[in-house]
């Protein structure tokens, strides 16, 4: 085989990733090339006895590097890269402007005509034949869902050859794909399938918005339901079955009063070992992370992916743009608010996605500081919501209309503007699970090597604290604001330290405090404001830098002195 | 034969691409999304208040915003 490497390239929303998984084996890397962050997925294929390394390019829709990934993504060709540019056969035209770029760089290209099994609903027919000749490239009908034509197109690898680089304006360029199109494919009218209704009405303002809610409200409920289920019949079982056994055992070598006892254990609730509140980086620090996070880390990607993968998420990011823009950002950054709901961490991660550092740090910020997580959320209906729903109705309406007024003032005093959205909006399209699957485990693994280990380090720190007694001399220094200011007693300050690891064990540490109903209030939306928890401090220190990650920390401190005193003078 | 910009065709209507500035980032992507001079626009949908602009070139759909959409002319029969 003359070709050691393949890239897959095409615009995006063409099926590629669901192409990538029938053309490798299961065991994919996911790799960082050489001095950038940008990521891609790559895999091996095996024809003969040759291993050929298969390179999934991010979807572009033309030449021109104008992301880091598409840059890297061209230095990565060399004279024994073969391009597979899939192309969806249901939008011919648009697809072919790539493709003919590829071509006049002089590449040797192969076109997988993906997507083939749709164009027969679509009333489209193409002529293969006739494509091959007008654009003197090999094609082959494939069809990433089904696996069709995947062993065909890998049989044509070698009938494609390099050509000879020149350029063309992009008028005439559009000109040749209107001949090659006009004589290769046939259009006959077909009635509007379930699914094309489906799309029409999620772009019209007021279906889209009805269509919206429902959506939101079943993604909502299916993470939570996925995630406690296996919360309740995996995790906690495993725990309790398996780890604990294991660690009653390690208590009783160690000595309750041990110094490694107290670090990896530490302490015992009630003569016990309890996951929740023993606080050892053993119990819970790995408790937390595997038990009670990563379930809904899971279950929120899974749901994610599906929709991402539907082609739901630009309509959602189309709907609400208009809003966005008023607080400094574009629909797109709808999704990391979301992601948040669930937990910060790919939240903030999610805020990639977005365009300029402008918007990133509009977003990271307004999205650590007012928008609780899932497991905080659970909390503070639980112990705010007994105390009657008006209290609740402060709390979250304290938090929102911080995300307004934040945005609003950020969105002021931040140079530059927001920038306009452009998006395509794909068709419908059913995912393809092996691909989902494929995502969801890629992400969940970086939240493994991500979050896991700095958690657990977060939680040794601040035993270390508690043992040398820093903790009191810390609590002294803030106890002035916190009773003075915001009216709590000096217990509080307790809850506040433990919030940095888990803010909604912090929530729950106020219970036994025997709050007023107005020192609660307060005590729950600080609890929200002021500091991130120990991971999503990690997330945005690699996300955006130490030195924005410093400004939104300190931002968060001031809007939470700021806000527990107004409720407190305004209660 | 008239000129308006994109936010002022109406739904459902179709028009001619005539003009659009060039040089920037965002247009370069417009244009390699299939919105050039001389090509065909049918407008699907806006957002009100200003929101984004949902259109159809061939067998793509695009939604615009605003500001880049009121940079595009098209031409009208009426």
């Amino acid at each position: 085989m003359r070709f050691k490497k393949v890239l897959l390239v095409g615009n995006p929303n063409v099926g590629k990733s669901a192409l990538f998984s029938r053309l490798t084996s299961a065991k994919v890397i996911i790799s960082n090339y050489p001095g950038s962050t940008v990521e891609f997925t790559e895999g091996r294929i095996q024809i003969g006895d040759e291993t050929i390394s298969v390179i999934d390019v991010p979807g572009t829709y033309s030449m021109t590097p104008d992301t880091k990934a598409e840059e890297v993504a061209l230095k990565m060709v060399d004279k024994e890269t073969l391009i597979v540019n899939v192309v969806d056969a249901t939008n011919l035209e648009r697809n072919l402007n790539l493709t003919l770029q590829l071509k006049e760089a002089g590449l040797p290209i192969i076109i997988a005509l993906n997507m083939w099994d749709d164009t027969k609903h679509r009333g489209i027919t193409i002529d293969t034949e006739a494509l091959e000749k007008g654009l003197g490239v090999p094609v082959v009908p494939t069809c990433g869902l089904t696996g069709e034509g995947v062993k065909r197109l890998i049989e044509r690898f070698e009938e494609a050859s390099p050509g000879r680089a020149h350029v063309i304006p992009e008028s005439e360029r559009w000109k040749n794909i209107g001949n090659i199109v006009s004589n290769a494919q046939k259009l006959t009218h077909k009635h509007h399938t379930f699914l094309e209704t489906l799309e029409d009405m999620s772009i019209r303002p007021l279906s889209g918005a009805i269509f919206a809610v429902i959506m939101l409200f079943l993604s909502f409920t299916a993470v939570r339901t996925i995630a406690e289920t296996l919360i309740n019949y995996v995790f906690n079982p495993i725990f309790d079955l398996i780890w604990l056994p294991v660690m009653k055992w390690l208590s009783a070598v160690l000595g309750a009063d041990s110094f490694l006892h107290s670090l990896l254990i530490g302490n015992l609730i009630n003569g016990k070992i309890d996951f929740e509140m023993s606080f050892g980086m053993l119990t819970t620090g790995l408790y937390i992370q595997l038990a009670a996070i990563l379930p809904y880390i899971f279950s929120f990607y899974l749901i994610l992916s599906l929709l991402e993968d539907l082609g739901y998420l630009p309509r959602l990011a189309v709907l609400v743009d208009n809003i966005m823009h008023k607080i400094g950002l574009h629909g797109y950054a709808i999704i990391p608010v979301i992601l948040s709901l669930g937990c910060k961490v790919p939240g903030i991660m999610a805020t990639r996605i977005l365009e300029g550092r402008r918007e990133k740090f509009i977003a990271s910020a307004l999205v650590a500081m007012a928008v609780p997580c899932m497991s905080q959320i659970a909390m503070i209906i639980g112990l705010v919501g007994e105390r009657g729903g008006q209290y609740l109705a402060i709390v979250f309406g304290t938090l929102f209309s911080l995300i307004i007024i934040k945005g609003l003032i950020l969105n002021k005093f931040l140079k530059g503007t927001s920038p306009e959205i452009l998006v395509e909006i794909p068709p419908y399209r059913m995912p393809h699970f092996p691909s989902v699957a494929r995502k969801v485990w890629i992400r969940v693994l970086g939240y493994l090597k991500d979050a896991v280990p700095y958690v657990l380090l977060g939680v040794l720190i601040v035993n270390l604290l508690y043992m040398s007694r820093m903790i009191d001399a810390i609590a002294g220094v803030f106890s002035p604001l916190i009773t003075k200011l915001w009216g709590l007693p000096k217990e509080a300050v307790g809850s506040l330290l433990i919030g940095v690891l888990r803010k909604d064990v912090a929530v729950a540490l106020l219970a036994p405090l025997n709050l007023t109903n107005k020192q609660l209030v307060i005590g729950a939306t600080v609890l929200a404001i002021y500091f991130p928890c120990i991971a999503t401090f990690v997330v945005l220190l690699r996300e955006m830098g130490p030195k924005d990650m410093l400004k939104i920390t300190g931002l968060m401190i001031l809007v939470a002195t700021l806000v527990g005193m107004g409720l407190n003078i305004l209660m | 034969m008239k000129k308006l910009n994109l936010t002022e065709l109406k739904i459902g209507q179709t028009g001619k691409v005539v003009d659009m500035p060039d040089g920037n980032e965002f247009l370069k992507k417009i244009h390699s999304m299939g919105i050039i001079p001389g090509r065909e626009i049918k407008k699907l949908g806006a957002i009100f208040g200003r929101g984004p602009q949902t259109v159809q070139v061939g067998a793509t759909r695009i939604a615009i915003g605003y500001g880049l959409a009121r940079k595009i002319t098209v031409q009208v029969d009426e």
